[in-house]
């Protein structure tokens, strides 16, 4: 799934995977790697989060209501660009759910290990 | 694996979102001191106008302070939009009673995302905000001394003329 001419696979650690895409981290180049439908994008970190954000606050009962650009959610981040179906959001909306309570998962995990004091 | 997260931010996705709403207070704050010198001065009460106008300044600095502490630790601060701010007021005193109201809600508000910061043994943060307790010490007593000038000067005879002269003298020292 992961296009392997673009990266090195070996060096990314799992983050979150679903049936429907994944995010994976890349400790070297200090960014993140997301597949969905069908690309790949390369994102940093902020840029992770601001695309959380917006899809969060993507109101769904609004967008199925639309006739004219039905169901299309199109949305601008730095360096990317994404189309997406209502549906598509709902998936996209749990690999970041996932990958976000990972974030913070090896958040605390770090923050453990860092305040041990080995005597 | 690297906690990209916190190299990130200093911040927590909660306090984060705790600061940015407080900076939406502060930005409320300003715009109803603003509110309020507008009354006054529309009223003839030139002191209070005055005292509301650099109420509203300080406002503005507070709600700064805390927007670059936001984005100096690695976070995304977010300019807020303000509305629905009361324009007309029922009478001098209601000016004055509606500034303390505003001013323990915004203790209140500090309260909170102190225990938050106790809570995510965020120190640096808890640090930074000892200012803004303080702040509101100095705030919380110039409100409620001004409440009082109602009192002990009194609303009959040239009392509002009197208390309008000697709201800008209300000093605070901690010590
Ligand atoms: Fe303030
Ligand atoms: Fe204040």
């Amino acid at each position: 799934m992961l296009g392997r001419d673009r990266f090195d696979t070996t060096e990314l650690i799992e983050v979150f995977v679903t049936a429907k895409g994944s995010i994976y981290q890349s400790d070297v180049e200090n960014c993140l790697y997301l597949t969905f439908s069908g690309k790949t994008s390369r994102l940093s970190f902020q840029s992770l989060n601001d695309l959380k954000k917006i899809i969060d606050k993507v109101d769904l009962g609004h967008m199925c209501t639309l006739i004219e650009h039905a169901d299309i959610e199109i949305i601008l981040l730095k360096d990317n660009c994404f189309v997406l179906s209502g549906i598509e959001i709902i998936y996209l909306k749990e690999i970041l759910q996932g990958a976000f309570t990972m974030f913070r998962l090896n958040h605390i995990i770090t923050d453990c290990l860092d305040r041990l004091v080995i005597s | 694996m690297k906690d990209l997260m916190r190299i990130k931010s200093l911040l927590s996705a909660e306090i984060e979102s705790l600061l940015n709403q407080q900076v939406k207070k502060e930005a409320h704050s300003s715009a109803i001191y603003l509110s309020m010198a507008s009354w006054c001065d529309r009223n003839g009460f030139d002191g209070s106008a005055d005292f509301f106008f650099k109420q509203s300044n300080e406002e503005r600095e507070h709600q700064l302070k805390i927007y670059k502490y936001i984005l100096d630790m690695g976070g995304t601060a977010i300019s807020p939009d303000i509305n629905n701010i009361k324009i007309e007021f029922g009478t001098f005193r209601e000016v004055f009673e509606d500034a303390l109201d505003q001013e323990i809600a915004i203790t209140q508000s500090f309260k909170n995302i102190v225990a938050r910061c106790h809570k995510e043994q965020d120190y640096v943060t808890l640090e930074f905000l000892n200012w803004f307790l303080r702040e509101q010490r100095e705030e919380e007593y110039v409100a409620r001394r001004a409440l009082e000038l109602f009192e002990v000067i009194g609303e009959n005879g040239t009392g509002y003329w009197d208390i309008d002269k000697n709201i800008g003298n209300i000093k605070y020292s901690a010590e």
